[in-house]
């Protein structure tokens, strides 16, 4: 019985304060996309394990409710059209808005 | 919505939308289990989300919210609809995880619908792989935003 009363002395609280902490650096969060010239896209799209990485006629779409955040594309990705950000919040109320798609060939 | 709010807010809008307790009961049709975990992470001392009046019912008929996981699969897709009608209305369906939202990883298959959203309306999707506990506190905020709209209208 000492033994646990020694160890929730010891431990403290652990229960996260508010607000909650930002995300770890490394944490893999929601990609951005931007128009950029001269990436490579269809390598990038190539990339993609789960298809919501796609281009349509002239328009690059990404789907996040497809998107697993593995940082496959980022990778691949010759420009900074493809970053990772560490922003976790990505809920929505409707399904239309987890699609965003740019330009393929268009400056941002 | 900022990480401030998030905190904060989940207790005062339990109380204002649900007088002070939300039940949630989660429904897997299929998913790896990631999820799962990121959700009962949210019973641990950690997040401790009973504090703000939140626990998980073992039974659809006690719930006000469904939570569901993975991409229903053909053998699952029966139980989600029988879990859906169990639930006393109105009820919020929350999409959690890629799975849920779009087929995620296991995409559109024979055995795999891809999502939630042909079988049950859903209030909230919550993309990730899995979603971050946090984020799923700012999803239920949301689905609350919409619920308090539909007791407005006395659906
Ligand atoms: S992070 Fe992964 S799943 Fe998401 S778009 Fe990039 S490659 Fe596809
Ligand atoms: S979204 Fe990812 S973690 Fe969640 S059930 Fe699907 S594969 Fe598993």
């Amino acid at each position: 019985m000492f033994d646990m009363l020694r160890k929730i002395w010891q431990v403290g609280t652990v229960t996260e304060k508010q607000p909650f902490e930002p995300a770890p650096k490394k944490y893999r969060g929601k990609i951005e996309l931007t128009a950029q010239k001269n990436t490579n896209w269809e390598e990038c799209i190539a990339a993609c394990p789960t298809g919501a990485l796609c281009m349509n006629v002239n328009k690059i779409r990404l789907f996040y409710g497809n998107c697993i955040q593995c940082g496959n594309c980022v990778k691949i990705c010759n420009t900074d059209a493809l970053t990772q950000t560490t922003d976790c919040y990505q809920a929505v109320n409707a399904k239309k808005d987890l699609f965003i798609s740019v330009d393929k060939d268009e400056e941002k | 919505m900022n990480e401030e709010e998030l905190g904060t807010d989940l207790k005062k809008r339990i109380k204002e939308v649900l007088s002070g307790s939300l039940h949630i009961r989660h429904v897997d049709t299929g998913s790896c289990n990631g999820c799962d975990f990121e959700m009962s992470t949210l019973s641990n001392p950690i997040y401790d989300i009973s504090r703000f009046g939140v626990s998980f019912v073992p039974s659809p008929r006690q719930a006000d919210m469904l939570m569901v996981t993975g991409g229903v699969t053909s053998n699952l897709e029966k139980a989600l609809r029988i879990t859906y009608e169990a639930t006393p209305k109105p009820k919020m369906v929350l999409a959690i995880g890629a799975c849920a939202c779009g087929g995620g990883v296991f995409g559109e298959t024979y055995a795999n619908a891809g999502g939630i959203d042909p079988f049950v309306p859903v209030y909230v999707y919550v993309p990730g792989c899995p979603p971050r506990p946090q984020a799923l506190i700012q999803g239920i905020l949301l689905a609350l935003d919409q619920y308090e709209e539909v007791l407005k209208r006395g659906e």
